[in-house]
């Protein structure tokens, strides 16, 4: 286990330690997470697998401070997310989080360029054109700037989004299924563009799937089945992956 | 079919309550309004009932001239009173005087006025007879004592004893020996009553000795009221008649009702179907958005079997239902609204009888079968568009809309939040969603917006009308008016000066001539019209009337003068012979000696005073005007004429200035009203527009999750949905008065002549406080759904698998 040791060091980029996600109460009430204890190394691409209700995309919410944990702590780089107040959370989100989600992650209205600079323009502030330019470019998104998501494909909706949650230079990018709609060629190209970002930007990239070839592309894959964490692997192929999950799948 | 209509309305209740808001406020407004003017019939009813009580017939002279307060009779011989008394079957008759007098209370002000009666007449004993009966101290026995009905005593601070004025409109100083109760109430509804002895009521009030106004006639034991009438009548001369006090009644409630209770009863009434009309538009608006949103749903019906009639058939059964329940709510909301009524007249200073409130099958059945009506009329539009979803929707995802309107709308949508941002009032991110959010289905906007375009524009329109009526009034009152003064009567309804007055004016060293209004009623060739009567000559100095042919101020003894209206009415000009019949029964033939085009000051016809004060019962003059000595300045002037007026029941001295703009004075007056009444209109309008965004809100909520996710703050969601309200409502308050101002000049255009509005007056400030008042308004109406829109979760609204 590379878990880290209480408290988390400044070497994770984002971490939980015994957390612990009750939905409902009394006889309905289901624990989502059931004392986990995790941390995401900065500068990493790590995947987290588990069969559907495992848990995984809880996990994921909480600690990107999305959702609120029940017992235990989540934090993200040395801030606790249990001390912040909802604006304090929102800010940051916005300054030190970037999200990707499985489908309606662009606001209709907005041009894709607008889109990809909607987290900064909340906060006031413009992109910086050099570091704007870097990721469009990254992204392959240059000649799309100007068209609204309903005139994109799939694929590139989801890099408009990438690129989105890169825009503010954030500690941590969440995604949550992010190749969830995408036929599997584009789904290969968007997971290679999310581990070039980790490779050649120093990106922390922590990725939601229940897919093993989207996995593969990490650098790291935990294991989470009924809310506990069960296992993970380092640089996996796909294969090590589907392995891994058909002995827990047991 | 039934249990899916139920089941659905149960299902979206909290969304269908603004829609059934809208319907509510409309038809608690109906129900108010009758249940208003039925309670003031009732009232009125039971007064009259009560004054005619004791009365069996009641002898007096055939009505010569229709006025606005009902016929004018002339008197009667006195000594009719003996000649019945002796008739067989007759218990009581007793001779009564009734004119005009105005009490004033211990501090000099007038007590009452400004609407009802204020009456002064003749004691009559019995009490049955009359109404009135002693409360306290005694009859007046001799000139110079007064009976007042409690009320008016109590008003005025005077008791037993005091001294006082009443003006009859001369002022009369009596001593109070008596007070009187009307049916054990201190008075008759807010009316005053000033009671004299006989003799002194028929010198200040019937024109001297041995004239009545009328006879009450009590019946004996046994006897019918059509019996007594007709032994009565047996004894009558020509021209004087005999009714039964059933009838008297009847005619002084439908004076009192055709006049007043129906005028306020259509304004109302009007009032209602504006507030039905705004809300027929916010229903059609919430059932469109409702129906959208349902589209999967009835594609689905489509799908299992349901027939395009059964699904429309749906929608407006389900339009009824709200209606249903609206209405009947809406019934009990009227109650509340009828309260709320009677504070606002009270408030506006006028005093009907008011007195609980009259309920009866068509206060509950009338506003039901509107609102239900209504509702069902504003869901056909939807209900059309629901039927004609093709079954195969069901298997599509649910759209949240264009992303950006197209088409001329959707231009004009993106240009107002341009502007708006421009201005200032929609910044940052917030405000370029909220732009692109109002910009996104601009036949959504603009429907939501219709309810406000509605109210809007109705608001525009009468202010606009009211000022190009005022601006035109005003413009020819200015022109015509060349005098430096106006003495005008005090309050609005039926004040009056003495006739002395003008003439104590005019002697004044600083005064250079003073023209008195008389008013009166004559009939002409058969119609009964107001007529002012004026010295010729004093008129034509201080008014310029633009006389077409003949001249006013040459008017002579047995010549009248016309408006060109009339004149073209009737087909008279200078020479014509006119026959005219007086109030004091007496008819002459007059010829036109001038035709004049400016009526405004004068009405339609005058003529000379010393024919008219001949023939008037009791002679009231409603305005002085008066000119000033070369030199006198208008303070010097003013001081002067106080120096009369005081002792004279204190009236208003106006400069010319202020006599021009008081003219104008009621209609500001009735515009205030509107203003308030119409306040109401526009709340529902904005009720619509809080729902479409509550329904905005919840198309949207995984944009909205998004946004938060990715750092929007609540603050900055809540100033969206705000800002999209800003956009909406400048929408329907620009659109409103675009179509106002439309309104009002075709208006104008058709009937402004007859009208007397000859110009169009913008009143710029005005409409842009309605504007800017309407857009704020809007914001306002955003308030609750943005905050809901903050409140959402960012998690569950992505849809994220929790």
């Amino acid at each position: 286990m590379t878990t880290t040791t209480l408290p988390p060091t400044t070497a994770a980029a984002a971490a939980t330690t015994d957390a612990v996600k009750v939905h409902g109460d009394g006889d309905g009430a289901v624990r989502a997470l059931d004392g986990v204890t995790v941390a995401f190394d900065r500068g990493a691409f790590t995947a987290i697998m588990g069969p559907s209700g495992s848990g995984k995309s809880t996990l994921m919410h909480c600690a990107a401070g999305l959702d609120t944990l029940t017992s235990g702590r989540a934090a993200i780089g040395d801030v606790d997310l249990a001390a912040l107040s909802d604006r304090e959370l929102t800010r940051l989100r916005r300054e030190r989080v970037g999200f990707v989600f499985q489908a309606f992650n662009l606001l209709p209205t907005l041009t894709a360029a607008e889109n990809v600079a909607l987290p900064l323009a909340l906060a006031g502030r413009r992109p910086d054109p050099a570091w704007m330019d870097a990721v469009v470019g990254a992204l392959r998104l240059g000649d799309r700037l100007d068209h609204r998501p309903a005139e994109l494909s799939g694929g590139q909706q989801q890099r408009v989004a990438v690129a989105r949650a890169l825009i503010a230079r954030p500690q941590i990018v969440f995604a949550d299924e992010p190749t969830g709609n995408l036929d599997r060629r584009t789904g290969g190209e968007l997971l290679e563009l999310l581990a070039s970002a980790v490779r050649d930007l120093g990106q922390t990239v922590v990725m939601v799937t229940h897919d093993p070839v989207a996995a593969a592309h990490a650098d790291r894959v935990v294991f989470l089945a009924d809310g506990r964490i069960v296992g993970e692997v380092g640089h996996p192929s796909a294969d090590d992956v589907l392995d891994r999950l058909k002995r827990l799948g047991g | 079919m039934r249990r899916v209509i139920l089941s659905g309305l149960w299902a979206r209740r909290r969304r269908l309550l603004g829609t059934s808001l809208a319907v509510f406020l409309g038809t608690a407004f109906l129900a108010g309004t009758l249940m208003l003017s039925g309670t003031l019939r009732a009232n009125f009813e039971r007064l009259f009932s009560d004054a005619n009580a004791g009365t069996d017939a009641v002898v007096r002279s055939v009505a010569s001239v229709e006025t606005d307060r009902g016929p004018a009779r002339a008197p009667i011989d006195e000594s009719l009173a003996a000649r019945i008394r002796a008739l067989d079957g007759v218990a009581a008759a007793a001779p009564l005087v009734e004119g005009y007098g105005q009490v004033r209370g211990r501090d000099g002000e007038a007590v009452g006025g400004n609407g009802p009666p204020r009456i002064a007449a003749s004691w009559v004993e019995p009490a049955a007879l009359s109404g009135y009966e002693l409360a306290a101290g005694r009859a007046p026995r001799a000139p110079g004592e007064a009976v007042l009905n409690r009320g008016a005593a109590e008003a005025g601070g005077l008791r037993i004893g005091d001294e006082t004025v009443v003006e009859t409109p001369e002022p009369v100083r009596v001593r109070v020996v008596g007070l009187a109760t009307f049916a054990g109430e201190d008075g008759f509804g807010e009316s005053t009553y000033a009671a004299f002895t006989l003799d002194e009521a028929q010198r200040l009030l019937a024109g001297g000795a041995g004239r009545v106004s009328e006879i009450r006639v009590a019946a004996g034991p046994g006897v019918s009221q059509e019996e007594l009438v007709a032994r009565v009548a047996a004894v009558l001369p020509g021209g004087v008649e005999a009714v039964t006090g059933a009838q008297a009644a009847d005619e002084d409630l439908a004076d009192v009702t055709g006049d007043f209770v129906d005028a306020f009863e259509i304004v109302l009434l009007v009032f209602a179907g504006i507030v039905l009309l705004v809300a027929a538009f916010s229903i059609a608006n919430t059932l469109s958005i409702v129906v959208a949103q349902r589209t999967r749903e009835s594609a689905l019906l489509r799908a299992v079997g349901a027939s395009r009639g059964q699904v429309r058939g749906a929608v407006v059964a389900e339009a009824g239902a709200i209606g249903l329940v609206a209405s009947l709510a809406g019934v009990a909301g009227g109650l509340a609204i009828a309260s709320a009524l009677k504070a606002l007249i009270a408030a506006a200073g006028a005093s009907p009888p008011l007195d609980g409130l009259a309920l009866s099958p068509a206060v509950v059945a009338i506003p039901v079968a509107v609102g239900v009506g209504v509702t069902v009329l504003a869901g056909l539009a939807p209900a059309r568009r629901a039927a004609r979803v093709a079954p195969v929707t069901a298997m599509r995802e649910a759209d949240a809309g264009e992303p950006a309107g197209r088409g001329p709308l959707g231009a004009a949508v993106r240009g107002l939040g341009a502007l708006l941002a421009r201005a200032g009032a929609l910044r940052g991110v917030p405000g370029t969603l909220a732009r692109a959010n109002a910009a996104r289905s601009p036949r959504r906007a603009l429907r939501t917006a219709s309810a406000l375009i509605a109210g809007v524009g109705v608001v525009t329109l009468i202010t606009v009308f009211a000022a190009s009526l005022k601006t035109s009034t005003l413009d020819r009152v200015e022109a015509s008016f060349g005098g430096d003064l106006a003495v005008s009567a005090p309050g609005f309804g039926g004040g009056a000066l003495p006739p002395s007055l003008a003439e104590r004016v005019a002697r004044l060293p600083e005064v250079d001539g003073a023209a008195a209004l008389g008013t009166g009623s004559a009939r002409l060739g058969g119609d009964s019209r107001p007529i002012t009567g004026a010295d010729p000559r004093s008129l034509a100095r201080v008014l310029d009337l633009d006389v077409t042919a003949g001249s006013v101020e040459r008017l002579a003894g047995e010549e009248l003068a016309v408006s060109r209206d009339l004149a073209q009415e009737r087909g008279w000009r200078v020479g014509s012979a006119v026959p005219v019949a007086f109030a004091d029964g007496t008819r002459a033939e007059l010829r036109v000696g001038a035709v004049y085009g400016r009526d405004d000051v004068v009405g339609d016809v005058v003529i000379p005073r010393a024919t008219s004060a001949r023939h008037a019962v009791q002679p009231l003059d409603r305005a002085v005007l008066v000119t000033l000595a070369p030199g006198v300045g208008e303070a010097q002037g003013r001081r002067a004429v106080q120096t009369v007026t005081r002792a004279m029941g204190d009236p208003d001295v106006q400069t010319r200035a202020e006599y021009v703009e008081a003219q104008a004075g009621p209609l500001d007056v009735a515009l205030g009203m509107v203003y308030v009444l119409l306040a109401l209109a526009i709340v529902i309008a904005l009720m619509g527009i809080a729902n479409t965004l509550s329904l905005a809100t919840h198309e949207r909520r995984r944009e909205l999750g998004l946004l938060r996710a990715v750092g929007a703050t609540r603050e900055q969601v809540r100033a969206m949905v705000r800002g999209e309200g800003l956009v909406v409502a400048t929408l329907g308050a620009l659109g409103g008065v675009v179509a106002g101002v439309a309104a009002a000049g075709a208006l104008i255009l058709a009937v402004g002549d007859g009208a007397g509005v000859t110009t169009l007056s913008l009143p710029g400030a005005r409409l842009a406080i309605v504007v800017v008042v309407g857009a704020l308004a809007g914001t306002l109406a955003a308030v609750r759904p943005a905050r809901r829109a903050a409140r959402l979760d960012p998690l569950r609204a992505i849809g994220g698998a929790v």
